[in-house]
């Protein structure tokens, strides 16, 4: 399993890599501080199962990139993480709105040893439906 | 600091002139009806040829004409309310001077100025300015008493513009209190827009010193040393702190404020 993580912060970056480390969580992380980084590899065809993304970012925001995302590869599952307390508050703060392909699982920052645990969860569903 | 979008800014900015505005679009529009009656009444003056009216008739075009032109002028708040009691004081002493210069009246003059001292009293009634208010009806006052009318005839139009002003207070309030829930409905939008903002960077400052607190912890330097230790357990003790405070209590509150509006 393959999971991309995206954040303008490279420090929140290191902060999963280092919580990867210590946790040897059973899939791989790789981590990217550009939504354009992602959509890039995607388009030439190194697809991950999942995307986590943060929501506010300078060039283009988590919103905009789930659905480029879905647009390249409706399969991929996209969640976000964000430090705005709810999709609602994000989507109020970043002027913006969002279509039913947008509303997606949220993981709200701080982030913590459990943000692995939401990881594991969004893969394991993803499985389950997969497997049916 | 968290940055708010320029039309946000634009919206705190406007805060004062909102109200200030509102008002004056108001006003205009009064003084152009007020034209538009005037110019009715000196055609029907005109037309049945009495002299009497015609006169009071160009006396109140001339005022009202120059109180639009100032209207349109005015900048501020203060100069608006002084000027509005001005105008509504000048309206009601050309009808005093012509009822007792000329010391008669002619039936349509009697209807008229009923017509206009009721469209006086519309003026900016609502403000609830104890000061203004009580200068403009001393002053009505004093101008009914004057005039060459029945006592029973002065007390019933008294009667009459009381009845007026308060149903037009209690017209104007609730448009004026609508507009005022409207805005602070914006204010609140924005204001909490702001909190979110602040919040945003604070979850993510926590955050990266979450990261540098596991880092010095793995550090071998600190390992062994006690002191070191305590400090870090502190940290992540603050830590613990604000995310119970910032995660859980301010965002149930908030939840709860939701809900309320």
């Amino acid at each position: 399993m393959r999971v991309y993580c995206v954040d303008d912060e490279i420090i929140i970056l290191r902060l999963i890599k280092l919580l990867v480390k210590k946790e040897d969580p059973g899939f791989k992380v790789s981590c990217f501080n550009t939504a354009e980084q992602v959509l890039k590899l995607i388009e030439n065809g190194a697809t991950p199962d999942l995307i986590v993304t943060d929501i506010k970012m300078p060039e283009m925001n988590g919103f905009e990139l789930a659905n480029r995302v879905f647009e390249l590869d409706p399969t991929i599952k996209v969640a976000y993480c964000s430090a705005f307390s709810s999709l609602k508050t994000a989507i109020e703060s970043e002027d913006t709105e969002v279509n039913d392909r947008q509303v997606l699982p949220f993981y709200v920052k701080p982030i913590r040893k459990d943000f692995l645990s939401f990881i594991d969860k969004l893969l394991r569903e993803d499985a389950v439906l997969k497997k049916n | 600091m968290a940055t708010l979008s320029e039309k946000d800014l634009l919206l705190l900015a406007s805060k004062n002139d909102n109200t200030f505005h509102e008002l004056k679009k108001s006003a205009v529009q009064k003084f152009t009806f007020s034209i538009v009656t005037v110019l009715l009444y000196i055609g029907v003056a005109y037309y049945f040829e009495l002299v009497l009216d015609l006169r009071i008739a160009l006396t109140f075009l001339v005022i009202a004409v120059l109180s639009l032109l100032i209207v349109l002028a005015i900048k501020t708040m203060v100069l608006f309310d002084w000027y509005i009691l001005v105008m509504k004081m000048a309206f009601i002493g050309s009808i005093g001077y012509h009822c007792y210069f000329f010391g008669q009246e002619t039936p349509l003059q009697e209807v008229i100025l009923f017509a206009v001292l009721t469209a006086v009293y519309l003026f900016d009634f609502h403000q609830r300015d104890v000061l203004k208010t009580s200068i403009f009806l001393l002053f009505s006052i004093l101008v009914l008493a004057s005039l060459t009318i029945d006592l029973p005839v002065k007390i019933l139009i008294g009667i009459a513009l009381i009845f007026v002003a308060l149903l037009v207070d209690n017209n104007l309030s609730t448009k004026e209190e609508n507009i005022l829930l409207k805005q602070q409905s914006n204010y609140y939008k924005v204001f909490m827009k702001h909190g979110n903002l602040v919040e945003h960077k604070v979850i993510n400052s926590v955050t990266k010193i979450m990261y540098h607190t596991m880092s010095v912890q793995d550090s071998e330097l600190i390992k062994g040393d006690e002191e070191s230790q305590k400090h870090l357990d502190a940290i992540q003790g603050e830590i613990s702190f604000i995310e119970k405070v910032i995660l859980k209590t301010d965002r149930e509150d908030i939840e709860q404020f939701d809900d309320l509006l």
